[in-house]
């Protein structure tokens, strides 16, 4: 196959593997700071702060991705692909493109939501101020609210997971069984297969 | 995220008493002439403490009402420490002003008001400086300034002593007592420290209310320089 034609462009590649790096990051520690016991209150709370941080990151470089993608062609599916195949890829990718905005303005409104909402502001990395959204000031019960919003972010979570597993399957199979090019159209040039 | 105040000064001061009218009990009376000894200003008689003028012939020349002392603002500290998810932080308060008539022998006579500027609690970390002022802490909006107020200055030994008195902040009014130490060469240095429990005071409010993520304890330090 011939490097540059049959490829996501460069730019698409650096996006996808810089959102999953930070996506996998964002469930690993996700998990891991939820069940932090308040012992540790310190270390949560930094943690917390992080992933706020790291959140809004995945949705700008998101916003990035989908506008770079609305605009440059992706390489096509192996035309060997049975129709059902394709639909599910594309599906999967519309998926992630849905789970990527969602799950950062799900957290976006647990943040603004919560009780805590007044006394900690959003500083992304410690140092950009992020606003809380506006609605929530005359809400009766913030606290039930938010844990709403904290439930739906952890099930988003869990279908990101899912989603992750089964793209990452569908990758490996592409390139051991059917041995097709799919898995190179995103890997960095020296990854790809000569 | 918050913490509180304190507030509480004290300063004294030796020498023969200039004219500072006690009950006007302003600072503004730098104006008062620096007289080294004692002197003719209008001071009542009626003031003199009866335990002061019981003490013999030297009990004369503190007939007089305490004197009043300018606070030097540039090197006077008001600071407090309190923690966050268990951990220490410093912070203090840039605007107060002391109002401080004091004569460590007249006592009795002796007062001391703080009055302490909010707003201008700063602590070096954004989110905390933040939730300060809001309504769950500080809640300056409402409530701009926090205020000591002495009733009672003791002497605790050789150049200690206590200030007892209400402390408001918020809404809430307390008697704390502040023992600071005291010593006056050409320029009066009190230092002293507090530990203030901020949910006596509503410091922190809803979620914060418990120790769970911000401590209820606060030490508040004060060190103030003043001449007469």
């Amino acid at each position: 196959m011939k490097a540059g034609v049959d490829r996501y462009s460069s730019v698409a590649i650096a996006l996808h593997w810089l959102i999953a790096l930070m996506v996998i990051g964002q469930i690993a520690g996700g998990l891991y700071m939820h069940n932090l016991p308040k012992e540790q209150a310190e270390l949560k709370f930094q943690l917390y702060q992080l992933h706020k941080s790291f959140g809004v990151t995945v949705l700008f470089l998101t916003m990035l991705r989908l506008g770079w993608r609305l605009s440059h062609k992706a390489p096509p599916l192996p035309a060997a692909m049975p129709a059902w195949e394709k639909a599910a890829a594309r599906g999967a990718h519309v998926g992630f493109y849905v789970l990527l905005v969602a799950l950062p303005l799900v957290g976006w409104l647990i943040v603004s939501s919560s009780p805590y909402a007044d006394s900690v502001q959003t500083y992304l990395f410690g140092v950009i101020h992020w606003p809380h959204l506006p609605f929530f000031d005359g809400v009766e019960d913030r606290k039930a609210l938010s844990h709403d919003f904290a439930e739906i972010h952890e099930y988003l979570a869990f279908a990101m997971i899912g989603l992750i597993g089964l793209h990452v399957a569908a990758a490996l199979k592409h390139h051991f069984i059917n041995k097709d090019t799919v898995l190179a159209h995103m890997l960095p040039a020296a990854g790809r297969r000569a | 995220m918050r913490m509180i105040l304190l507030a509480a000064a004290a300063v004294a001061l030796a020498a023969c008493g200039s004219k500072a009218d006690v009950a006007e009990a302003t600072p503004a009376d730098a104006s008062a002439p620096e007289t080294d000894e004692t002197e003719v200003s209008p001071a009542p008689p009626s003031a003199a403490p009866a335990a002061a003028a019981a003490d013999s012939a030297a009990a004369q020349k503190w007939d007089l009402p305490p004197p009043a002392w300018n606070v030097d603002t540039t090197k006077s500290r008001l600071t407090f420490t309190g923690t966050q998810t268990g951990k220490e932080f410093a912070g203090s308060f840039s605007k107060f002003a002391a109002t401080i008539i004091f004569d460590p022998n007249n006592l009795p006579d002796s007062s001391i008001e703080v009055v302490v500027d909010m707003a201008s609690a700063k602590t070096g970390d954004r989110q905390r400086d933040d939730a300060l002022p809001s309504k769950d802490w500080f809640a300056v909006a409402q409530f701009p300034t926090a205020t000591f107020t002495s009733s009672e200055i003791v002497e605790k030994g050789a150049n200690a002593y206590e200030a007892k008195g209400i402390l408001k902040i918020r809404d809430a009014a307390k008697d704390v007592a502040a023992p600071f130490t005291l010593t006056i060469t050409d320029r009066a240095v009190a230092d002293g420290t507090a530990t203030l429990v901020r949910s006596d005071f509503g410091v922190g409010q809803g979620e914060f209310a418990t120790g769970e993520w911000v401590g209820l304890d606060v030490k508040v330090s004060f060190h103030i320089e003043a001449r007469r």
